[in-house]
């Protein structure tokens, strides 16, 4: 007994210390461990897909057989939206073309131009606590790199934030959600000079689903009910993704913190979006195209805009010369039935204003 | 002696539960989830595993377990094997020569050791994830406590009877085994 006592407790010391080289081969960046789980992946997503397939088959199923008579009614009136929504296709395909052509008109710049937005499906939740990442169904083969020092930022189908990818894998990705610890983003109020200020994920907050905000300014103006923004700054998320809404506001050891409900529920979530950004050399090389560029813009449009100015100029000219053609015509008009209706003196009169 | 086929329904009994517990726990819709808490069902199977069967039941289905959560969602490989498999190793020597195999004894066990794994792991988010200075110690834990650690205990309270009565009834051993087991002194010849 004493024997297996002891054979247990060395295994167990195997183990652990095993155990523990693990972990510290995984947190070595691009470690052959980190690689070994693209295989998890590749065997998660069929899974997932079967097992959805499968109960979405089985609910069917008996659906059809419990909810048939539901169902026939369902399908007419299916068949009556079906109708209306051709409608309405219609008049919105029409309604459609009338705002192409207003944003031809005044030409609105797309939110967010540079960016290429890629779908991804959830595959598994967030467990909570230090487990509290979710993964998806897009990874490297997809186009997203897998350098840890990249990160992309993750959206919902409204376009508000979710979180950023955090373990880029060929077949799979995990994202950290924005209520997680490490989460951090500078966000600002949505309002025209709106104060600036950090969000980031908090451990007491996270239960609630709130993030925290830090680092306002004192002067700032920050409200209950307040739509916050990111702020662009930092590169990783574009400018303008909604975040969520400010839930209170209080004064901690001389510093202003909040606390923010985001505006998405990540537990409701099934589809995401990444938001993947030019890589650094197109980038560069776009903004030296757009430095070279607008020089030659410049001068193509000084050049226009002296023809311009010179058309407008004649034009003006003319139309000068016109109304003073026009004036004098009246004048003469004037003059002329002056002349029929007044006397002599009176015409001596009009001369001699005429001269003066 | 083990015959194959009673090796051969221990492997694919094992495997159905560890990928059926994990797909429920991180695959499954989170309908009814309150405060984005819901049972830890691995720490739930992998604790009456091996509090029922012995030491190598657990620390096999822990770490196959703790294997499956770091990749799904775990920041750090390893956490979730080093968790799982000291939870397993513990749950095996918990009170065994003082209590029988029933359900009480497995709540006890499933809430001294929820407690001390959601503790640690608080304890770990504060020390790595978090600055130290803007932590109100007092408040904190109390908070912590009865927000997340308390409601995460009860919910594996009641998530460990499904589980037992699965591992029992329809476990990778016959009820027969394990009625031998329950005997004092044969339990280490009959399960290894």
């Amino acid at each position: 007994m004493a024997i297996k006592q002891k054979n247990r407790f060395l295994i167990g010391l195997g183990i652990f210390i095993i155990i523990l080289g693990i972990i510290a081969w995984g947190l070595i960046p691009n470690s052959l461990l980190n690689r070994l789980t693209v295989g998890f992946s590749a065997v998660q997503q069929p899974l997932k897909e079967g097992v959805d397939n499968v109960s979405d088959s089985g609910v069917g199923f008996f659906q059809a057989i419990f909810n048939g008579m539901a169902i026939r009614e369902e399908n007419q009136a299916l068949r009556d939206e079906n109708t209306q929504l051709h409608q309405r296709i219609k008049t919105l395909e029409a309604e459609n073309l009338k705002y192409q052509e207003l944003k031809q008109a005044v030409h609105i710049k797309e939110r967010y131009e540079g960016y290429e937005v890629l779908h991804a499906s959830v595959m598994s939740r967030s467990f909570g606590n230090i487990f509290d990442m979710f993964s998806i169904n897009r990874g490297g083969e997809d186009g997203l790199s897998e350098d840890p020092s990249i990160s992309y930022a993750v959206v919902d189908a409204n376009m508000n934030l979710v979180g950023r990818l955090a373990q880029i894998n060929a077949k799979g990705t995990k994202v950290l959600p924005l209520y997680s610890e490490g989460f951090t983003v500078i966000g600002k109020v949505n309002k025209p000079d709106g104060a600036v200020f950090r969000v980031h994920g908090d451990l007491s907050l996270s239960q609630d689903n709130l993030c925290m905000i830090e680092g306002v300014h004192v002067d700032a103006e920050l409200n209950p009910g307040d739509e916050v923004v990111t702020d662009g700054s930092g590169g990783l998320f574009p400018a303008g993704i909604a975040i969520g809404t400010v839930l209170t506001v209080e004064e901690q050891g001389g510093q202003r913190v909040a606390t923010l409900e985001p505006n998405v529920l990540i537990s409701d979530i099934s589809d995401v979006f990444i938001l993947v950004g030019k890589p650094y050399e197109d980038q560069f090389e776009e903004d030296r195209v757009d430095r070279d560029s607008p020089e030659e813009d410049s001068e193509d449009s000084t050049e226009e805009k002296t023809q311009t100015d010179d058309e407008e100029a004649e034009t003006v000219e003319e139309n000068v010369g016109e109304i003073d053609a026009a004036e004098n015509t009246d004048e003469q008009t004037e003059a002329e039935t002056g002349g029929e209706d007044t006397t002599e003196g009176d015409t001596e009169n009009s001369d001699s204003e005429a001269e003066e | 002696m083990r015959s194959k086929r009673e090796i051969l329904r221990i492997i694919f009994v094992y495997i159905f539960y560890i990928i059926l517990v994990t797909w429920v726990q991180f695959m499954w819709p989170d309908m009814g989830m309150v405060k984005m808490i819901k049972p830890d069902l691995q720490l739930v199977l992998t604790l009456i595993s091996a509090y029922l069967f012995g030491f190598r039941d657990g620390v096999v289905v822990g770490i196959c377990c703790g294997i499956l959560r770091d990749c799904i969602s775990a920041r750090y490989l390893g956490t979730g094997l080093l968790l799982l498999f000291l939870c397993g190793v513990f749950a095996s020597f918990f009170m065994r020569k003082r209590f029988t195999n029933n359900l009480v004894t497995i709540f006890l066990l499933t809430f001294v050791i929820t407690l001390i794994v959601e503790t640690v792991i608080f304890i770990i988010q504060i020390a790595i994830l978090r600055r130290p200075d803007l932590v109100a110690w007092s408040i904190s834990i109390i908070d912590i406590f009865a927000a997340r650690i308390l409601p995460q205990i009860l919910i594996n309270i009641v998530a460990t009877i499904p589980i037992y009565l699965l591992l029992r009834n329809f476990g990778p051993y016959p009820r027969r085994q394990q009625k031998e087991a329950m005997k004092p002194q044969q339990i280490e010849d009959v399960m290894l």
